[in-house]
């Protein structure tokens, strides 16, 4: 392990050229936004669904309490969910008995508003120095959704209602920016008014990211526009779903949209830096282990994010 | 009369010319970014005191300039820093001086603050010099720790007025520790 690490600093090293970065597209680092500053984060992914575009938006805004403490508030829409389950949802074998079989994965639906997220980061733990720093904080969200989300892998991005938390430890060192999350999602069942509902497993999320400064090689005025590259390492694991009518459990027959399953993706993104403000995010996901089955690869990501600083 | 006048007005005009901060030099730690130095900068840019900011992003070291007769407050420029996410590694201030004899642990009072001069040698200031803080919080804490031992005075250790100083920092609530 040592020796993996000392390659990785050693990679990071001989590239040799200015600062590393923590802005991650695909998670967030353990720093906070500056004090009174608001900032607005417009996000897209998109993937394509067999010949369908399938796509994601969310509007996420900051505000700085203090020097430790973010509140964010995202709202989120997409075209990934019908109104309501299917009225096929439940089925009925020969025996006039209710199963449940396949995740309606291959549907064409319209684009819906999805969830509200309300959350916080507290930065608890910084240690600064010369161009470096380590900081640690705890985050947690708390999400309304009422998207009928027929799938195992939960999530915190408008596909469920539920809560989460976690641990963010970032490590800057000159040219390498280091950061690891290990978080966990709590999600609560997806109940309709016939008394059909669905009840999903937690998930343990985790995440290791690097990033570095691209260009310029040294810093000169805050109009230069600055250019980052990122290596993001996404893991998932999740347990399985279940279904009921009234409390009474429904059969489902196992597919991998349905059962427990874990997966690794690889995030790799290009970040420009305008005007030391305007930031966009150029990013694709791709999976090293297994799959996650609630969407396609490649996923593209777009995200601009601005700070107003009150 | 008017040499009288004169006099006055010349006085003032002294005062205003000779004693006070005129500029600073605030190193910031943990900065690694543009970004990160943009939110430093539109911080510090807030307070009433500053006149003018220039940056040397390569090293985080903001280098200001007071407006002349405004009161400076130096914990003011570290909580702004704080607040956009950082912290000051090293505060140097330029202050004119009009006449003035320093010893070690001598205290100069200056607009409702203690300025309690550590590490330094019985000298006469009557120019413009830099005031290095070396208050936690205001430098690394490295030299903070080193020039806690140069005095036994209690007041380094909380910046406040402590049984150590009584006599001279009664009615002032902030004690800054400054090495030349």
């Amino acid at each position: 392990m040592k020796k993996i690490v000392r390659v990785i600093i050693f990679a990071f090293g001989c590239t040799n050229i200015g600062l590393a970065q923590e802005l991650y597209p695909n998670s967030e680092p353990a720093s906070i936004i500056p004090k009174n500053a608001v900032g607005v984060r417009l996000m897209n992914e998109a993937y394509n669904n067999g010949g369908n575009l399938r796509s994601w938006n969310g509007a996420m805004f900051m505000y700085g309490i203090s020097s430790k403490l973010m509140l964010n508030a995202m709202i989120t829409g997409s075209n990934h969910h019908a109104k309501t389950l299917p009225a096929n949802f439940v089925k009925q074998d020969t025996g006039q008995q209710p199963y449940v079989l396949s995740a309606s994965a291959a549907n064409k639906y319209s684009y819906l508003f999805e969830a509200v997220n309300l959350g916080f980061r507290y930065r608890f733990l910084n240690l600064d120095g010369d161009h470096r720093h380590f900081r640690t904080a705890l985050y947690g969200n708390g999400v309304y959704s009422s998207r009928p989300h027929d799938e195992a892998e939960v999530t915190l991005m408008g596909d469920n209602r539920g809560i989460g938390g976690g641990v963010i430890s970032t490590v800057l060192i000159k040219k390498l920016a280091v950061s690891i999350t290990g978080g966990m999602v709590k999600p609560f069942a997806y109940q309709e008014s016939s008394g059909l509902a669905i009840n999903y497993g937690n998930a343990f999320n985790y995440s290791l990211s690097f990033g570095y400064l691209l260009y310029p090689f040294k810093y000169k005025n805050f109009n230069e526009t600055n250019v980052n590259l990122y290596a993001e390492v996404i893991g998932k694991s999740y347990d399985g779903l279940s279904v009921s009518k009234d409390g009474n459990a429904i059969p489902v027959i196992a597919n991998k949209g349905f059962t427990p399953g874990q997966y690794i993706e690889f995030r790799p993104a290009l970040q420009f830096i305008i005007k030391s403000n305007l930031r966009i995010d150029l990013a694709t996901s791709v999976p090293i282990l297994n799959r996650s089955y609630i969407r396609k690869y490649p996923l593209y990501q777009v995200n601009l994010q601005y700070y107003f600083f009150l | 009369m008017k040499k009288l006048i004169i006099l006055f007005v010349s006085f003032i005009l002294s005062n205003n010319v000779f004693a006070g901060f005129v500029g600073a030099k605030v190193k910031v730690t943990g900065v690694t970014c543009s970004m990160c130095s943009n939110s430093v900068n539109k911080a510090l840019s807030s307070l009433s005191f500053i006149d003018k900011i220039d940056v040397d992003l390569e090293n985080a070291v903001f280098i200001l300039s007071f407006k002349p007769g405004e009161k400076v407050v130096m914990d003011e420029i570290r909580k702004k820093v704080e607040g956009a996410g950082f912290s000051v590694g090293e505060l140097t201030a330029d202050f004119a001086f009009d006449s003035l004899q320093v010893e070690n642990d001598y205290h100069y009072t200056f607009e409702n603050n203690i300025y309690h001069f550590v590490g330094v040698k019985n000298q006469y200031l009557n120019k413009t010099v830099s005031l290095k803080f070396v208050d936690k919080g205001l430098t690394s804490s490295k030299e903070y720790k080193k020039y806690s031992n140069m005095t036994n005075l209690k007041c380094i250790k909380t910046g406040k007025p402590e049984t150590c100083c009584n006599k001279v920092s009664a009615g002032y609530s902030r004690i800054y520790h400054v090495t030349l």
